[in-house]
């Protein structure tokens, strides 16, 4: 069976974080945030972040798998501006990667940071998931 | 055996994931350079603009300073009294919502 992949969306608020980093040296354990993990502040903050463009351009990128920035917005139906500043947000989060073709016309690419399938969204007393395959 | 610990390797994005929070804490032998035993490197990113606001670090001679006129100048350290690790986060978090009340 093929391993599904999934990028997680966690929650901590700069008051907690402090009141975590505060206690710590007094735990055994320290905390090495895993690259598969994004944390935001609040929920609020992501979803004013992951707008449903930025959710589709994800979508995208994972499904179709375009060959530039240029024909992800040609798949997209969008402006190329616009697409190229949702691709320059969610690259500076860690959602994606724009990697520069080494030979040619260097066109970027626009990749998805790992092989992730889902989203996963985990809140204190809430889970849900945005599914690519539910989405395309 | 001198024996260097991670405390905390994180990052956590604020105001819509306009900033970036960066934390590295690291246990480390006591020594004349890190005098209450922690390594500590606290960044604030602004991620539209792509550039670094906020640098706190501790390192000989300097001990606890912040980097307050980024991104123009990366040399101007400014010390601050702060003598330990506890008051070195203390004092990132309170200029972290010192930034993020400026966004509301």
């Amino acid at each position: 069976m093929k391993k599904s992949n999934a990028l997680k969306i966690k929650f901590r608020s700069l008051d907690q974080w402090e009141k975590e980093l505060l206690n710590l040296p007094k735990s055994k354990k320290g905390y090495v945030q895993p690259k598969d993990v994004v944390i935001f502040d609040s929920l609020n903050s992501f979803r004013n972040f992951m707008t449903l463009q930025k959710l589709e351009l994800l979508t995208i990128i994972a499904s179709a798998k375009p060959k530039s920035v240029y024909e992800l917005s040609k798949m997209l139906d969008r402006a190329l501006g616009p697409v190229q500043n949702d691709c320059n947000g969610l690259e500076g989060l860690g959602f994606i990667i724009l990697e520069q073709e080494k030979s040619g016309r260097k066109t970027i690419i626009p990749k998805l940071k790992f092989n992730y399938d889902r989203i996963i969204v985990e809140l204190p007393d809430h889970h849900y998931e945005l599914s690519f395959k539910a989405a395309a | 055996m001198n024996k260097v610990r991670i405390i905390e390797d994180g990052v956590t994005y604020f105001a819509d994931g306009r900033y970036e929070a960066r934390i590295k804490v690291l246990e480390v032998p006591r020594s004349l350079k890190f005098p209450d035993g922690f390594k500590v490197s606290c960044v604030l990113l602004d991620k539209n603009s792509k550039t670094v606001r906020l640098v706190l670090d501790n390192h000989q001679p300097f001990g606890y300073h912040i980097h307050a006129a980024l991104p123009q100048n990366k040399n101007a350290r400014l010390q601050v009294d702060v003598k330990n690790y506890a008051e070195a986060i203390r004092l990132f978090f309170r200029e972290v919502r010192k930034v993020a009340n400026e966004e509301k």
